[in-house]
């Protein structure tokens, strides 16, 4: 029996992720620096060998805004409309889509996922903020190490797929690559 | 893909006598089928029995979580569980991951956990919760 999981950058047209690949945000253009302190305005794959795998798939890109600017304190973001309380973004508008499945109908619980610093999950990544939110929640979630990870919803019905819809923006602290840090996920199952 | 090492495998001693292998008879694993772990609680609420006796074998190992009649003493178990953790990184051009099975013993106020890593599986922890 075999655990997979999938991870898509949502777009017109979907981007597998794959292992050696990298989810990349820039400024709009794909290698474009992000200022400091300023965040994502474009998303991308990007594959080990450095190119936009993702580029004739008009990826979506989900923006910070605000933390908690929004209506009763929800947090902004803007996935091309413009900006929107976060709750809003459907499951189509958010940036990734992760499936987990396995060969018999399973349940899944206990679920985070955050960033660090790509060698000790409980440090922050290095010269970025990270945050993360589930389609649904009505706000982001700084999720930079693992003591300040983004819960993700239990799936409580036995079943052989389960999809997890994220939305992902960054803004860089400092000036140069971030390629080091990395996102990670931990749940069980039964 | 994550693939497990199918030879650890979760054994419950049932209310009625029987012991039940996850993977083998009504709790076998099967394509599209609930898990076994869900096929053990449909199977006892059916019946209505418990399971009095919860453990991991990995081939001839046999790992147990205190049972109903402990066998050197202590609390009773209200309850078990048994759950596989997965940790792995994501969307950064590959990393790390890592992959156990953990069985639990419930009691009132807290939860002994026995682990078991299934990339190596003669590594083993326990851990109070």
């Amino acid at each position: 029996m075999a655990l997979t999981q999938t991870w898509v950058l949502q777009g017109t047209s979907p981007t597998t992720i794959e292992a050696t690949d990298s989810i990349a945000l820039f400024n709009g253009t794909f290698g474009g620096a992000i200022t400091v302190n300023a965040y994502n305005d474009s998303t991308h794959v990007r594959s080990s060998g450095g190119t936009d795998d993702s580029s004739a798939n008009t990826p979506n890109n989900v923006k910070f805004i605000s933390q908690s600017s929004g209506t009763g304190g929800d947090s902004q973001a803007d996935w091309g409309d413009g900006t929107e309380d976060l709750d809003a973004m459907t499951t189509g508008e958010a940036s990734i889509k992760l499936t987990v499945a396995y060969d018999s109908n399973i349940t899944i619980s206990d679920a985070i996922i955050y960033a660090y610093d790509g060698t000790t999950t409980t440090t922050a990544p290095t010269g970025m903020d990270v945050y993360l939110a589930e389609q649904a929640d009505t706000n982001w979630v700084n999720a930079d190490g693992s003591a300040a990870a983004l819960a993700l919803g239990d799936k409580g019905t036995p079943a052989t797929s389960h999809d997890y819809y994220i939305a992902i923006s960054t803004k860089p602290t400092t000036v140069g690559v971030k390629s080091a840090n990395k996102v990670r996920i931990e749940f069980t199952y039964q | 893909m994550i693939t497990e090492n199918t030879s650890c495998r979760w054994v419950a001693g049932l209310s009625n006598g029987e012991t039940l292998v996850e993977g083998k008879g009504i709790v076998k694993e099967i394509k599209g089928e609930d898990s076994p772990w869900h096929k053990l609680q449909a199977y006892l609420k059916e019946n209505n029995l418990t399971i009095q006796s919860f453990g991991l074998w990995v081939d001839d190992r046999h790992f147990n979580l205190p049972s109903n009649k402990p066998k050197f003493g202590g609390q009773v178990p209200i309850g078990y569980d048994c759950h596989r953790y997965c940790a792995s990184d994501a969307l950064s051009g590959g990393g790390n991951s890592e992959h156990y099975i953990f069985a639990e013993a419930i009691y009132p106020d807290y939860r002994v956990q026995l682990w078991v890593d299934l990339r190596d599986t003669s590594k083993s922890w326990i851990t109070v919760k």
